[in-house]
This record gives structure tokens, C-alpha cells and sequence, in this order.
């Protein structure tokens, strides 16, 4: 009888020092990883691609196996890959049939680029400068969430949140445009803050 | 001959591709460099605030870009497009290390541009970002 109630409270003492492990490691087991993008899309012909789209694919280098991930809120979004092995982002207008592309980041092959703990949100949302306001305004959200990110958006001049839900790692809104910016955030599964781009000017 | 004809049309054809994808102008107009609150100082870009900077002269730019190298500071990179000079339509370049490049008919980033512009590139907040500027026309 003593040997079961010591075998149990070795058990209780297991238990927690797991728990505690976990808790300092801050990673709830379960929890969708930071560094995943899941949506592996669907390869597109570039030869079927309008010559001005190709020549921003060529002058950027995004030639190589490119994929269309998703078309949200008026927004397609696309990877690619460069030669050297950078892997490049790109959004633009989904409103013809095929690519008409708006922007591209090709990031460096290095650790804790996106999509990373450090880095789980590659934003491309677009905003006004005003030199005589100083002030940030929105004109559309939109970008990329590592599995882990379930809501982006971007925090106002009285701290108010405006979110947009991820879905399958893209995410678009234009709910907030015009609406003063401080912030761009990223939001976690169980609402904690996990992304911050500051955008008051300096 | 045959070898030599040969050359000379691989020669040729791989000119022309050049061509093709060279820019006809191409100003890297800040850096590398550390962008900062301060750097470049104020009226680097006429009538902005230090911090901010843009190609020499208005033309008709295709391509914003900015080769961000290191540093943590957030930046925007754009274009001040003629209807307005007191305002830089930007996106916010991300922490990572990259190129990115913004074409100026994106309507995500105005829904009806002007393509005579001006590529700027601006310090939002934090320290500073090793970085280089640039505008191009194709």
C-alpha cells in the first residue's frame, strides 16, 4: 500500500516537472507550429503567363517552381523560388484570370526568416504616409501567416484591434481601410499577441 | 563555321535577352546605408522629414525595391505618385533579410495610380536597418 501511494506521488512529481517544462519552453503541445506553411498551393504554367508578369518574375528571379496559394478578398497570392534557393512571396490582383502581380519579397535562405518563431507573419498590407499628419493610414491588409498565426490585423490610435482571420496562410481585408495605424499585429490560436510591426513615423 | 555561326547566334540571342530585362533607369537612391530616425536627414527627400528619401526626379518608375541586409527597425518602401507629393504610399518591409520589390500599378496599393512617381523608401520606427534603396524602369 505505501509502495503504490510512493509510486503515485512519483508519478504527480513526473507530471509536473513536465508541465513545467513545457510552460518555460512557452510551446503548448498541440498548438500549430510557427514555423509551417501547410498550404502548399497549386503549380501554375508560365508559359501561359502575360509577358509583364513574366518580366517581374524574370528582373525579381521568383522563376522556379511557382505556386498559386490561395485567392482571398480580391488578393492571389503566390510562392516561388529563387536559383540561390530564396524563397519569394508574392500577392497581386485576383481579379483577371491569370497573374497580375502587385509586390514580391524573396527572402534569404537563413534561419529565422519567415515563416519562424521570429518571423510568423510576412505582411503586405499597404498604407499612407501623410508628412503632415505623420500618421499611417490603412489602405488594405493582406499577406502570409505561418499555421500558428489565426488572426492578423492592425492596432488604431486608441489601441482598438481590427483583425482579419487567417485561412489556409493568407490573409486580405480592407473592413479597416482608411483607419489610422499604429501596429500591424499577429494573434496566436488562443488570442496572445505573437507578431508586432510598430508604424507610428519617427 | 558551323561552330563559330553558332556561337556568334547563342552570342546574339543572350544579348538580347539582356536587353530585355535590363532596366532602361535604375537609381539606387539611398545606401547601403543605415536608415534610421535621422538618416537620411530631412529634405533628402524634398519637403519630408529625415528618415525618408526618394529617387532624384519624377519619371515614369515601374519598381520600388529595397535589399534589406540586417537591423530591426521597421520601414516602409513605396512610391509618391504625382497626384500628391505629401503622401508615400508604402508597405511595410518585414524583419527579414531580402529583396522586395513593389511594381507601381499594384492596386492593392492604390487603386487608381498615376504612373508618374517617385520610389521612396521611409524609417517607421526602431533603431536602424542596413539597407539599399531603388527605383527602376523597364
Amino acid at each position: 500500500m505505501r509502495r503504490m501511494a510512493l509510486g503515485i506521488a512519483l508519478l504527480f512529481g513526473l507530471l509536473a516537472v513536465v508541465a513545467a517544462a513545457v510552460a518555460v519552453a512557452g510551446d503548448e503541445p498541440g498548438a500549430p507550429p510557427l514555423t509551417v506553411i501547410s498550404n502548399a498551393g497549386e503549380p501554375f504554367n508560365l508559359a501561359a503567363v502575360a509577358a509583364r508578369e513574366r518580366h517581374i518574375l524574370e528582373v525579381t528571379g521568383a522563376v522556379n517552381a511557382p505556386r498559386l496559394l490561395a485567392r482571398r478578398g480580391g488578393v492571389a497570392f503566390y510562392t516561388a523560388n529563387q536559383a540561390d534557393g530564396a524563397r519569394c512571396y508574392l500577392t497581386g490582383s485576383a481579379r483577371g484570370t491569370g497573374p497580375a502581380f502587385g509586390s514580391v519579397a524573396c527572402l534569404r535562405p537563413l534561419p529565422n526568416v519567415f515563416p519562424s518563431e521570429q518571423s510568423p507573419v510576412l505582411d503586405a498590407s499597404s498604407f499612407t504616409y501623410d508628412v503632415a499628419t505623420g500618421e499611417s493610414r490603412l489602405t488594405s491588409l493582406a499577406g502570409f501567416a505561418a499555421d500558428g498565426v489565426a488572426q492578423v490585423g492592425i492596432v488604431d490610435e486608441a489601441g482598438r484591434l481590427h483583425l482579419t482571420r487567417v485561412v489556409r496562410n493568407v490573409y486580405a481585408a480592407s473592413d479597416a481601410a482608411g483607419t489610422v495605424a499604429t501596429a500591424v499585429v499577429g494573434l496566436d490560436h488562443r488570442g496572445g499577441e505573437i507578431y508586432r510591426i510598430p508604424l507610428a513615423g519617427s | 563555321m558551323l561552330t563559330r555561326r553558332s556561337l556568334t547566334l547563342a552570342a546574339t540571342l543572350l544579348a538580347a535577352a539582356a536587353c530585355a530585362s535590363a532596366a532602361l533607369a535604375h537609381e539606387n537612391y539611398f545606401g547601403f546605408d543605415n536608415l534610421t530616425s535621422s538618416n537620411p536627414p530631412a529634405q533628402s527627400c524634398p519637403g519630408f522629414s529625415a528618415g525618408r528619401d526618394c529617387v532624384s526626379g519624377w519619371n515614369y518608375w515601374d519598381y520600388t525595391q529595397i535589399q534589406r541586409n540586417s537591423g530591426s527597425a521597421t520601414i516602409g518602401m513605396g512610391f509618391i505618385y504625382n497626384d500628391n507629393h505629401s503622401v508615400i504610399r508604402y508597405v511595410p518591409i518585414p524583419f527579414d533579410a531580402g529583396e522586395y520589390t513593389k511594381i507601381w500599378s499594384d492596386s492593392q496599393i492604390y487603386s487608381n495610380p498615376t504612373h508618374y512617381n517617385k520610389p521612396a523608401c521611409l524609417h517607421l520606427g526602431g533603431t536602424y536597418a542596413y539597407l539599399q534603396c531603388r527605383g527602376l524602369i523597364f
